[in-house]
């Protein structure tokens, strides 16, 4: 258990720390935010196998649902920056 | 915008925060403060102009950090206690992160980057939702886990907050930037007694957004955008520039009007609890946000800007709203001092 955990909290920093550091697309951008969700979805899979309540069993299926929902937001940003700014590049985000 | 769609944007806006304020289980509340960055979002980009595309994105990517880390330290908590309840976060690195991660999203100041140019990407009025309504959410969870929270990150969050909202507005010449900045300072006092009183920072916030919207309303109903366009509200109504002066001072919190009332709650609150230097440096670092309403009200009302003709013809036009919620709000704004021994 301990070492997973511990693997698992630096991952997520470490997309975390990708994420914070990457200046180019707006897609890559979206993807780190996939991938921390995602391991965010294996530690809430790691605790509800754990834990003997069953009311905690949907709460992967939750979080999975609302980040989907997050992504096809993103993805639309996307789409409108590219309409706008002509690439979906961070560095034309430049106006305000 | 579609009118079914927004009546349908903003009651999930309004829910989710209602449903933040009252729920007990960490899950429930991070879907919907999810719910509320994915409804919001919409709601910044509805202008379709670059800018609006700009500040919808900046929203998103901050929310969703900030969020994520959110859902991560409750996960977290969960792992070592097992405990899902807002209220039992015992873990202590986890408790840290949670609050870093709720200082980011109602833009506390190592995190308040986003604030000003999202602010300032959108209309006046989702402006106004942003600095005074999608403060509330985050503020009540942090009112719930503020017994367990480290307080000197608090106080240094605060001390920051306080002076980099104050020099950030000193060069700044569009209004509602500046008023982000404002709210970055007000976030700081708010911030400052959430672990020894948190009565005080609540009635510090609803105070913030009761003097907030007036001033919005009248931006919004003279349109004005920057400094420059305070200057030529005479032309169009007379009256407000000496309301807008008012508000501004209460908003700095100048003693006989309303937004002293928290200033000096506060800083009695941590003189009572030997926080002396932290107090001095707070109310010293406010002068500088003093420097920027003082010069607001200076163009406002106090001088005659130079004008072409055709600028003093404004007034032929017809005013966009009818100002009266905003002259209520104005007046509780400026005159609710002598309520301070009722609270």
């Amino acid at each position: 258990m301990e070492p997973i955990k511990i693997t698992l909290t630096t991952t997520f920093f470490i997309i975390m720390l990708g994420l914070s550091t990457q200046h180019k697309h707006l897609m890559l951008a979206l993807m780190c935010i996939e991938a921390m969700m995602l391991t965010l979805f294996t530690m809430l899979v790691t605790y509800t196998a754990t834990s003997l309540a069953v009311s905690h069993t949907p709460m992967p299926i939750i979080l999975l649902t609302i980040s989907v929902c997050g992504a096809s937001l993103g993805l639309s940003l996307v789409v409108a920056t590219t309409r706008t700014h002509g690439s979906d590049f961070l560095k034309n985000l430049n106006l305000l | 915008m579609n009118l079914m769609t927004w009546l349908m944007i903003s009651l999930s806006i309004t829910l989710s925060t209602i449903l933040v304020t009252t729920s007990t289980h960490w899950l429930m509340a991070w879907a919907c403060l999810e719910i509320n960055t994915l409804s919001m979002t919409p709601m910044i980009s509805k202008p379709h102009h670059p800018r609006a595309t700009e500040a919808a994105t900046k929203y998103f990517l901050t929310q969703t950090l900030a969020s994520m880390a959110m859902l991560l330290a409750a996960t977290m908590n969960a792992l070592n206690t097992s405990h899902w309840e807002i209220t039992l976060m015992l873990d202590q690195t986890s408790t840290t992160i949670m609050t870093l991660a709720l200082m980011m999203k109602m833009a506390a100041a190592p995190f308040h980057f986003w604030l000003p140019e999202v602010t300032q990407g959108t209309t006046t009025l989702t402006g106004l939702t942003i600095l005074t309504w999608q403060k509330l959410a985050p503020m009540s969870l942090l009112i719930m886990i503020s017994d367990k929270t480290n307080q000197t990150i608090l106080l240094t969050t605060a001390i920051l907050s306080i002076t980099l909202g104050g020099l950030g507005g000193l060069n700044q010449t569009q209004l509602r930037k500046l008023l982000a900045f404002s709210s970055i300072a007000h976030t700081g006092w708010v911030l400052s007694t959430l672990t020894i009183a948190p009565n005080i920072s609540t009635l510090t916030l609803s105070i913030y957004i009761l003097t907030t919207i007036p001033i919005f309303i009248m931006l919004h109903s003279t349109s004005s955008s920057t400094i420059k366009d305070l200057g030529t509200m005479w032309t169009t109504t007379p009256q407000l520039t000496s309301a807008l002066t008012l508000s501004i001072l209460s908003l700095g919190g100048l003693p006989p009007l309303t937004g002293f009332m928290p200033k000096w709650l506060i800083l009695n609150k941590m003189m009572f609890f030997n926080l002396t230097m932290e107090a001095t440096l707070m109310a010293i670092m406010s002068l500088l946000s003093l420097y920027f309403y003082l010069r607001l009200t200076y163009i406002s009302s106090m001088t005659l800007t130079p004008h072409t003709n055709t600028m003093t013809m404004k007034w032929r036009t017809n005013p966009k709203t009818k100002p009266l919620m905003a002259s209520t709000l104005m007046i509780m704004s400026m005159l609710m001092l002598p309520m301070t021994p009722s609270l």
